[in-house]
């Protein structure tokens, strides 16, 4: 199974755009930016909550109103591709000061994304 | 206009500028029938003021029976954690201190409150004196400036890409705006809603640039440039967005190429970034950048106006696409100066750009 994500808008829009995928197979999980030259082993905790994030759920999952994005903040787009090729969008997640609009297994996927997305991003400068 | 018994035909017959004036300054039956008056003209329809960015703050219009307008402002300091709103280190009235990052904010701030009250007598974010609040040292070499429905945040930056967020008057001035289009038409932040949300936010936070410049900028003498002291030395790049020519802000083998087309046969159809809020705007900032030049002189003074008049006019709704703005801004543009060179530059600019004036 694969995860992909994007990180896009930000005041700076498309100059601070981050991608990254997550591989999670038998013989390990890893994170990988090709763009930007990274690559990082998940820990086994983070490869478990990644993978049962990562299943796809029924649509009826969260009800909870979707809060309005914050002007200038990112935009998180998830999506998986299961072993059988096939292409799910997980989340797309915004900042946004109303958290709880999101469930809690959403928001701990949010914040690997985000943490990762800054570790990715971080890379990349400082390697350029 | 003056369809309620009681109103003086000399108040009906004189413009809104002057009516306000003399709505603060007159005496008690010259303000009474000033505001009479004004409650009359659509434009007073501004004050609804609901932030509904995130649940909202409804404040009750006040500003023209109250003092000549105060600013307030207050800087925190998250101290590079993400626990908002931080220490509070400066407020309204208080010296500059050692920290240039406060100190930029609050004077950007200033300048901000300053330009919508001289330019457009709008008091504060809601025309109705509210507090301006500014966070700095948010989270850690954080590359960003967002406005989160209360207040601004700002990041200082990696250092290596960005300068710190507060050094460019402009950034200050956008995100403000943001909270000013909250309380106006609060346009959707997703797809041709959002890149208007966005543009006007560029708008008027390049003539926050360009008034408070010394000397104030004619449109000739304006870089239009968004973000201009962002970029950390060694990047090949201006700025984050040019009004005057989108999509040649910069090509870096870290930032990647501008990516804001000009004109709407290269608009960008995507669902990162709530639709291409920061891509497409490219298209009504240059349609802006266009009718402030071609009409010259201090940009915040006809084009800004009729911008001002457009956003703070109630047919603009939440879900207005480039075309009803457009049209929006045609009209206004006629409204104001009558339908002659003003409103001509403003249709031009919208045809070069491509975008089809909607009738309504």
């Amino acid at each position: 199974m694969k995860i992909h994500f994007v990180r896009s808008g930000g005041f700076g829009g498309a100059a601070t755009r981050v991608e990254g995928d997550v591989s999670l197979d038998d013989h390990g999980a890893q994170v990988i930016s090709e763009k930007a030259g990274y690559q990082r082993p998940l820990a086994a905790s983070e490869a478990a909550m990644l993978r049962c994030a990562a299943e796809p759920k029924p649509k009826s999952k969260n009800n909870l109103p979707k809060a309005a994005a914050m002007p200038d903040g990112y935009q998180y787009d998830i999506s998986t591709v299961t072993d059988d090729g096939k292409v799910h969008h997980l989340a797309s997640l915004s900042d946004t000061a109303n958290t709880s609009s999101r469930t809690p297994e959403e928001e701990e996927l949010f914040k690997w994304v985000q943490q990762e997305s800054e570790r990715i991003w971080d890379y990349k400068i400082n390697h350029r | 206009m003056c369809k309620h018994v009681g109103c003086s035909s000399i108040f009906c017959i004189l413009p809104p500028r002057v009516l306000l004036n003399i709505a603060q300054n007159g005496n008690e039956d010259q303000r009474s029938f000033a505001l009479q008056a004004l409650s009359l003209d659509h434009s007073l329809r501004t004050s609804r003021l609901t932030f509904s960015l995130l649940g909202g703050l409804q404040v009750s219009h006040e500003s023209l029976t109250a003092a000549p307008p105060q600013k307030q402002r207050l800087i925190y300091d998250t101290q590079q954690s993400e626990t908002l709103p931080g220490n509070l280190v400066r407020s309204e009235g208080g010296a500059a201190v050692a920290d240039a990052s406060v100190n930029q904010a609050y004077d950007g701030l200033g300048f901000t409150f300053d330009f919508y009250y001289a330019a457009y007598q709008r008091n504060s974010i809601d025309n109705a004196g509210l507090t301006l609040k500014a966070t700095v040292h948010y989270s850690k070499k954080y590359d960003n400036a967002f406005w989160n429905g209360q207040e601004m945040i700002f990041g200082d930056g990696d250092g290596v890409i960005f300068n710190g967020f507060t050094s460019s008057v402009d950034v200050i001035g956008h995100e403000l705006t943001h909270g000013v289009t909250g309380s106006e038409a609060n346009l959707n932040y997703q797809g041709q809603s959002g890149a208007l949300n966005e543009s006007i936010s560029d708008v008027f936070g390049s003539l926050v640039k360009q008034f408070s410049a010394n000397p104030k900028q004619t449109a000739d003498k304006a870089d239009w440039l968004i973000g201009d002291n962002l970029l950390a030395k060694g990047i090949n790049g201006i700025a984050l967005r040019s009004m005057k020519a989108p999509g040649t802000a910069y090509d870096d083998k870290v930032l990647g190429k501008d990516d804001q087309p000009a004109d709407m046969k290269n608009y960008v159809h995507t669902a990162e970034d709530n639709g291409g809020v920061h891509t497409n705007s490219g298209i009504p900032n240059r349609a802006f950048y266009l009718v402030a030049s071609n009409i010259g002189g201090f940009a915040w003074e006809k084009a800004g106006q009729i911008w001002y008049d457009t956003l703070t006019d109630p047919r603009l709704k939440r879900n207005a696409d480039f075309s009803t703005f457009a049209n929006l801004t045609v009209l206004n543009a006629s409204h104001r100066y009558g339908g002659g060179s003003e409103a001509k530059a403003v249709s031009d600019a919208w045809n070069q750009v491509g975008v089809k004036i909607k009738k309504s």
